[in-house]
């Protein structure tokens, strides 16, 4: 934005807002204000004065003096740097011998280093050998393993049907027998009950002596008596 | 040749002589409250504050190497002390300061507006329109305290007076 115009009105507005009177200051009332700084700044005035400086500050001050040691400076620095690394002349026994510390030390990290790949081959190979090896035979415990379980398997399959045949067995002699028991026990218990109603009968028979005979009375005494004579 | 004349007396009062540090004290008295107020915004304190810079600069000036940066030097502690002010000045509130604010008429209120405008603008450029017209300092004064050319104070004041012509005008107290 360009003032123009506005300069003189702005100048003006800003010397309303902030301008006042130019302070005055009056040092001997500050000075009685500030004692104790005074007597410090006394206090110091004891030690070398300013003026007494060493002589190379009051000559360095000047501008062509600096500039000038600065390029003493340069040169210098050029001079020695240019010194350092320069080329030097060629000693030739000492020449051999850093070329052959330098072969020596080169050719045997070599050597070195083919010796420890040759040696990790042959580990290599040696560890890939027992590897191989290794598989085979827990290969073959395994296996020996397996046929074992399956056997013990066997075994106690054939036991086991064995047992259970065992059962059967069992169970079928103690059916049988226990039929038989079954039967005999009503073979039993038929004829005493028969004996039983044919001592009954003849109770009734002989307790009725006069009295007529049932027909049914009749058969069942003539049985038992028969029965009693075969045995 | 002013600084000729200022570079013996601080070598006379780093010498020991007091009277000496007083001619200088008095010299640049104007300039120092004028940086204090940029800070603070308050007259009282920033008259305070230049007498406290120079009670700091009489007790470290065997700490000044070159005295041809006397200026500069007492320039930088009026800030520091001014700076260690504000945090005890927002404290208090100054009723002068706000008295402005309180009256409602056009002309108080532009004021205002360009004290606002002024508040906003850089640090630097604060100082330097602060320095310009608050006391009335020369350019040749300002180029003293502050180490740089007539160029660049022109140059300087001149874009701050353009931030502040703007805001005036974004606000309405700079008509066409």
């Amino acid at each position: 934005m360009s003032l123009g115009k506005y300069n003189k009105k702005l100048e003006e507005l800003i010397r309303r807002a902030i301008s006042r009177e130019r302070p005055t200051f009056d040092f001997n009332r500050w000075k009685n204000d500030h004692q104790k700084e005074i007597q410090i700044f006394k206090s110091q005035t004891g030690q070398i004065p300013h003026s007494a400086q060493p002589r190379w500050r009051t000559i360095m001050k000047s501008k062509i003096v600096r500039l000038a040691a600065a390029a003493v400076l340069l040169i210098g620095v050029g001079y020695i740097v240019g010194r350092l690394s320069a080329p030097r002349s060629v000693d030739v026994e000492q020449l051999q011998a850093t070329l052959e510390a330098s072969l020596r030390a080169s050719l045997e990290s070599e050597i070195r280093q083919d010796l420890f790949e040759e040696m990790d081959h042959k580990w290599e190979a040696a560890l890939a050998n027992n590897r191989v090896q290794f598989k085979a035979e827990v290969k073959q415990i395994l296996v020996d393993l397996i046929r074992a379980i399956d056997a013990v398997k066997t075994h106690d399959r054939r036991w086991i049907v064995e047992a259970l045949d065992q059962i059967e067995l069992n169970r079928v002699r103690d059916k049988t027998q226990f039929i038989n028991g079954l039967e005999a026990l009503a073979v039993g218990t038929d004829t005493k009950l028969l004996r039983t109603k044919q001592d009954i009968a003849k109770l009734l028979v002989y307790s009725q002596p006069g009295g007529v005979v049932p027909e049914e009375l009749k058969s069942l005494i003539t049985s038992n008596e028969n029965e009693r004579s075969e045995q | 040749m002013i600084e000729n004349l200022q570079t013996k007396l601080v070598e006379a009062a780093l010498d020991g002589d007091i009277d000496s540090f007083g001619q200088l004290a008095q010299r640049h008295y104007a300039s120092l409250v004028a940086i204090a107020y940029s800070v603070l915004g308050d007259h009282q304190l920033a008259e305070d504050a230049a007498q406290e810079a120079f009670a700091r600069a009489l007790t470290n000036l065997r700490k000044l190497r070159k005295a041809d940066k006397f200026a500069q030097w007492l320039a930088q502690i009026c800030r520091n002390v001014a700076k260690d002010m504000v945090a005890v000045k927002a404290k208090k509130i100054n009723t002068d300061d706000l008295s402005g604010v309180a009256k409602s008429n056009k002309q108080n209120d532009s004021i205002y507006a360009v004290r606002r405008a002024i508040e906003q603008l850089p640090v630097s450029a604060k100082e330097l329109v602060v320095l310009r017209y608050y006391d009335g300092l020369s350019y040749e004064e300002i180029g003293s305290v502050l180490g740089i050319s007539k160029a660049m104070i022109n140059g300087r004041i001149t874009r701050a007076k353009q931030k502040i012509a703007r805001y005036l005008k974004r606000n309405g107290f700079l008509e066409d």
